[in-house]
């Protein structure tokens, strides 16, 4: 039984990233990287690269617009698959969908399954697009100088991956979030503009100098991030941030989950 | 008789008013189609938000909004927002929303093939990009102008609150020739190229969401592109006068000159309409 849900969840991650969707969002990463301004700095490794494209906005005191879009830009990939695959499941299939799972509920958990392990494999491979296309233009090395765990200026190795985690986390809670609207109005418009006002809105708060608290608490809740490597730089240290992050995530599918029997599915005319 | 032959004499008899009457029906129903979307209003809503965020920052305006409103003149809160807000950001949503995605959702609904056998593939082509310069044009510009006249009757024109370090700024800038009445020249030269910039996002998603059959996904992609674009060309100093974000809300002292920006804008305006021709023209050859 349980082998046979595994395989589902699978089959639907698999529904999830088709051919064109992955070329596309790869194909978003690596343009990004190309544009960024960390691409351009001497002593640039892959490693570096990755953690700066992926790990978060460019850290000023005050965010200012052009950094929300980049933030947001980079954001936009994992958009696309869920976009595409809701598109082919809320048709007239999704009757014979939930009568298969059983319930709302049940159909739900595999979606929501199904979409962590998108999330993650996608940006394994914006990771990789990204790593390529520094490797292509002369990048080397994977790891990130850095002060290490005894205080030393010293290679890294972590930070990529870390951010790719994080980068995957945030990911994740705004395709909830995109997801809940979008079920809840039967409309692309209004997930969309659920998931792009509030990445604009907590990093315009977050440097907002008369909210002082501000930075702190949508850092620390994952909607506006910057997570700091050492002790005494700006952000988040490491372990409350990703703590917080999981939290929200769990969070959101526990309210999706909640909600789901009551939101009118198939009842719905199709848009 | 008479009057039956008097009746009979209103009806068109020609083929040419007959494809005039049917031509004028498509277009009514077009518009129809258009303001009766729900993305047209959420559209105007969201250029309003825009125009609204970068004063959210402050108490007083929740609290005192009039108040608020009434400290300095109405040109200051004009060009405040128009650096600062949102508008440039939302743009492209606002543009696409109201009705850019009309060709995606027919093929996706099986519309397509009735609609083209009506009218045939070029008048359909030319009817979704007139819907989709309607739509994006009205919603950008009733959203702009709802914030207009509120300023205009809650701000004042003229007199101790007049921010005059704004004006010297104007003065040296590429607008003075345009200061004057109070500043409404500015103002609807301003909310005229926001129009002129939400009509070329409007084309570039009625070739995307074409191309890819998916409204969403179109959506997301001109998104996408509007943003990378802006990056991409920010970045270069060559190029920096051609992103969106300097021909339609940089800080006025940095504009070059306005005919230049209206020229460079037509440019993009040029090749929104060939991404959209092109998109349409591969949506038909799919079918």
């Amino acid at each position: 039984m349980a082998k046979q849900k595994l395989k589902m969840i699978v089959f639907y991650t698999r529904a999830f990233l088709p051919l064109h969707i992955c070329a596309l969002a790869m194909a978003m990463a690596g343009i990004r990287a190309l544009a960024s301004p960390q691409f351009n700095m001497p002593g640039t490794t892959l490693g570096s690269l990755v953690a700066e494209t992926l790990g978060g906005h460019e850290w000023n005191m005050f965010i200012n617009i052009d950094a929300v879009t980049d933030w947001l830009l980079a954001l936009l990939p994992p958009l696309t698959g869920l976009i595409v695959y809701m598109r082919s499941v809320m048709g007239k299939t999704l009757m014979f969908s939930l009568y298969r799972h059983g319930s709302k509920a049940k159909w739900m958990t595999s979606l929501q399954a199904s979409m962590l392990l998108y999330t993650l494999l996608l940006t394994v491979l914006m990771g990789l697009a990204i790593t390529f296309t520094g490797f292509f233009t002369g990048m080397r090395g994977l790891h990130v100088f850095g002060l290490d765990q005894s205080g030393f200026y010293n290679r890294i190795w972590w930070p990529p991956l870390f951010s790719m985690f994080t980068y995957a986390m945030q990911s994740f809670m705004l395709l909830e979030i995109y997801l809940f609207f979008y079920l809840l109005s039967g409309e692309v418009s209004i997930g969309l503009i659920a998931f792009v006002l509030p990445v604009i809105f907590a990093m315009l708060r977050g440097s907002n100098d008369e909210l002082s608290g501000s930075i702190e608490w949508f850092i620390n809740w994952g909607m506006s991030k910057r997570y700091s490597f050492s002790s005494g730089e700006y952000g988040v240290p490491v372990k409350y941030g990703i703590l917080r992050q999981v939290l929200v995530n769990l969070g959101l599918l526990g309210l999706t989950h909640t909600l789901i029997p009551y939101l009118p599915l198939t009842e719905r005319k199709e848009p | 008789m008479e009057v039956y032959g008097d009746q009979l004499c209103q009806c068109p008899q020609r083929p040419s008013d007959l494809k005039t009457a049917e031509q004028e029906r498509k277009n009514y129903l077009q518009t129809k189609r258009i303001f009766l979307s729900r993305g047209l209003y959420i559209a105007v809503t969201l250029q309003l938000f825009a125009y609204f965020y970068p004063h959210m920052d402050t108490s007083m305006f929740f609290y005192e909004p009039l108040k608020y409103f009434g400290s300095a003149d109405f040109l200051y809160f004009y060009l405040m927002p128009r650096e600062l807000g949102l508008v440039h950001v939302l743009l492209p949503l606002v543009a696409v929303l109201p009705s850019a995605t009309f060709a995606a959702e027919d093929a996706h609904m099986g519309f397509l093939n009735y609609q083209l056998y009506r009218s045939g593939e070029k008048k359909y082509m030319r009817l979704q990009i007139q819907s989709a310069l309607l739509g994006s044009v009205f919603a950008s510009l009733a959203g702009s102008m709802l914030y207009v006249a509120f300023i205009a009757l809650a701000s004042p024109m003229s007199g101790d609150h007049v921010l005059e370090s704004w004006r010297q700024i104007i003065k040296q800038s590429a607008y003075a020739p345009l200061l004057y009445a109070n500043g409404w020249p500015i103002v609807l030269d301003s909310v005229f190229r926001f129009a002129l910039a939400a009509a070329v996002w409007s084309m570039v998603g009625v070739g995307l969401t074409a191309l890819t059959q998916n409204a969403g996904l179109g959506l997301v992609l001109t998104l996408a592109i509007a943003y990378q674009s802006n990056a991409v060309l920010q970045m270069n100093p060559a190029l920096i006068y051609w992103s969106q974000r300097s021909l339609v809300a940089i800080n006025i002292a940095y504009i070059d000159s306005l005919w230049a920006n209206t020229i460079r804008q037509l440019i993009y305006f040029l090749i929104g309409i060939t991404t959209a021709l092109i998109g349409l023209k591969i949506l038909m050859t799919r079918r």
